[in-house]
């Protein structure tokens, strides 16, 4: 049955999202497979936490489904719908102000860590350090500022879109993720001063 | 002072890297950073760590983006059973008025997308003209009336008299309006006698309506009382002015007790309605979460099934469970969970979870406690109204000390 799908790994978003709109709910999984892996990412980054995230993804769809005939279609359909992951997860968040989440230094609910996965690829010693560093501090910034770092690194979004997802003008774009972007750096220099003073 | 010393804010030159700067401002801040080390070395930075931050392995459980490409079918499915797209029924977003100091055309609602940088930037905000003119010329018009009635004096005697006790809830705010009316045109032409008269209705009133409502026969009597003063002392012997006073708030408290109180034959009707509302919030879960699907009345799956016969579990939790085999258990029922095989078996193995890490919660450990009520939650939702392990879950969250 699910052989018998049409391939459309080459329709663009426009045309896709003109055939869920007039009733073809099947071509709503391409859009799914075009997005979910960014989606989950920029959820889990904000959420900081897989179940969380995993909600908000799975609702963040369906919203998006029921909202397909305000979408633009001049548009990516990527961007558009990262924005209604934002607000979702951000909504989350807020709501469980104080949810438990899962350090970056303890197994995840799978059994593995970040350290672990990072063991399985490619990268030397350094570069691996240098990514956990990041990752630790992002973690360590606030939820608004881990959700404009977020929308910008997970999703590449114009600040437009990015004001859009958070429903803050331009302008506070900028100067909040600028205020994240130091925030930012200011962590990593304390990890990398910490270790610097106890090596092992 | 070094021309290398005056370095522009960081938000222009991040949105100088980022290409966010109109032309006239990139050339500026290009011509500065050109020369400037320690500006090229901030952007410099934050660009390498963002690429790490990119380049970040994913960090979602093995086979759980296929999980999810599941569970979005379903509930998608369910959507579109349920209605689908919002289609023409949803008014055009452009017509709602923009709030003043936020993003223009930007997205209200969660479920709504975002809007071009077109229509936030070069939009003006617009006054909702119609509806401007529309309510003043609603608030002139009542304006105008209430002119007119205070200038007419005790207009009550049109529209007091009031001969069945359901017209009650009126009166006190007709009086409100004669009393606040005249204090509020103040030293204005307000015919004394006429005044004199309109208190004489209001005392009135109070004879009519109660007479109304003895011969009415249902709980009219109750409605309005007989003795309006009986409250008072009569040794002070109230004035004209007092009793007004006192009859007014009377009234307007009886009123407000009538309208709060359903009437008797209305019952069946306030039943009818709950009943509805019950069934809709069902519905709405249900639609809500395909997840819902959980019932503890299958037969559990290969997977969960494994588990329970590994630490000799019940397929649903109980107090009889053993703490130990609990505890040993909860990595295993995680991982299940995470890895979107648990299927129809998430709600019975979310509430698993949720008593596993309660034995290790004690009250005011808030971050626990905030994940074993949302584990809770979600096995209500996503269980039955009527199931066995939604009151499982019901019971053990009331339960549970913060």
């Amino acid at each position: 049955m699910g052989d018998k799908k049409p391939d459309r790994s080459a329709v663009p978003d426009a045309e896709i999202v003109k055939l869920v709109v007039d009733g073809e709910i099947d071509a709503f999984d391409e859009l799914v497979r075009r997005t979910r892996r960014p989606a989950y990412r920029l959820a889990r980054r904000i959420t900081r936490n897989h179940e969380d995230a995993d909600d908000v993804v799975q609702d963040s769809y369906v919203k998006a489904y029921r909202a397909l005939p305000r979408f633009d279609p001049s548009r990516a359909f990527q961007p558009w719908f990262l924005t209604i992951v934002a607000r979702s997860a951000l909504s989350q968040i807020r709501q469980r102000a104080r949810r438990a989440t899962v350090p970056l230094d303890e197994p995840g609910p799978d059994g593995t860590n970040l350290a672990d996965r990072l063991s399985e690829g490619a990268l030397d010693v350094a570069a691996k350090q240098r990514l956990l560093d990041a990752e630790e501090a992002l973690s360590k910034l606030s939820d608004e500022h881990r959700a404009i770092l977020s929308l910008r690194v997970e999703g590449d979004l114009p600040y437009s879109e990015i004001a859009s997802a958070l429903e803050i003008p331009v302008g506070t774009v900028m100067s909040r993720l600028a205020r994240a972007r130091e925030a930012l750096l200011e962590e990593v220099e304390k990890l990398r001063a910490e270790r610097f003073r106890r090596p092992s | 002072m070094t021309n290398e010393r005056i370095h522009p804010p960081s938000e222009d030159l991040f949105a100088y890297r980022d290409g966010e700067l109109t032309p006239e401002k990139r050339a500026a801040i290009e011509a500065h950073v050109m020369g400037c080390s320690v500006c090229r070395s901030l952007i410099d930075q934050v660009s390498s760590l963002e690429a790490e931050l990119r380049q970040s392995p994913d960090v979602a459980p093995a086979g759980y983006l296929d999980h999810l490409h599941e569970a979005v079918r379903a509930k998608v499915a369910v959507a579109a059973s349920e209605g689908g797209v919002e289609e023409k029924k949803a008014p055009p977003r452009e017509k709602v008025p923009p709030r003043l100091g936020t993003v223009v055309g930007a997205a209200r609602d969660e479920d709504e997308g975002p809007r071009r940088e077109r229509g936030r930037i070069k939009e003006a905000p617009s006054l909702p003209w119609a509806a401007v003119i529309g309510t003043a010329s609603a608030a002139a018009a009542v304006l105008v009336v209430v002119v007119i009635l205070i200038k007419q004096g005790p207009y009550q005697k049109i529209l007091l008299p009031t001969p069945k006790g359901a017209t009650v809830t009126t009166a006190p705010a007709r009086q409100e309006s004669l009393v606040g009316g005249e204090r509020a045109v103040g030293g204005a032409n307000v015919d004394l006698k006429e005044r004199e008269a309109a208190k004489k209705e209001v005392a009135g009133t109070k004879v009519a309506i109660g007479a109304g409502a003895a011969t009415s026969g249902t709980t009219a009597p109750e409605q309005v009382a007989p003795k309006p003063f009986a409250n008072l002392n009569p040794a002070e012997s109230p004035t004209e002015e007092k009793q007004d006073e006192a009859l007014k708030d009377k009234l307007a408290k009886r009123a407000d007790e009538i309208v709060a109180q359903p009437a008797p034959s209305a019952a069946g009707k306030v039943q009818a309605e709950a009943d509805l509302m019950d069934a809709k919030t069902r519905m709405q879960q249900r639609a809500a979460s395909p997840r819902a699907f959980a019932d503890e009345q299958l037969a559990p799956g290969p997977a969960y099934d494994a588990i329970l016969k590994r630490y000799n579990l019940p397929p649903l939790w109980a107090p009889r469970v053993s703490t130990e085999a609990l505890a040993n258990a909860e990595s295993e029922l995680r991982n299940l969970y995470v890895s979107g095989n648990a299927g129809t078996d998430s709600a019975r193995v979310r509430l698993y979870i949720a008593e596993a890490v309660r034995l290790r919660y004690s009250p005011g450990d808030a971050p626990l406690y905030d994940e074993i009520v949302h584990h809770y939650r979600r096995v209500i939702e996503m269980s039955a109204p009527d199931s066995e392990m939604r009151r499982v879950a019901e019971e053990r969250l009331r339960s549970l000390e913060r």
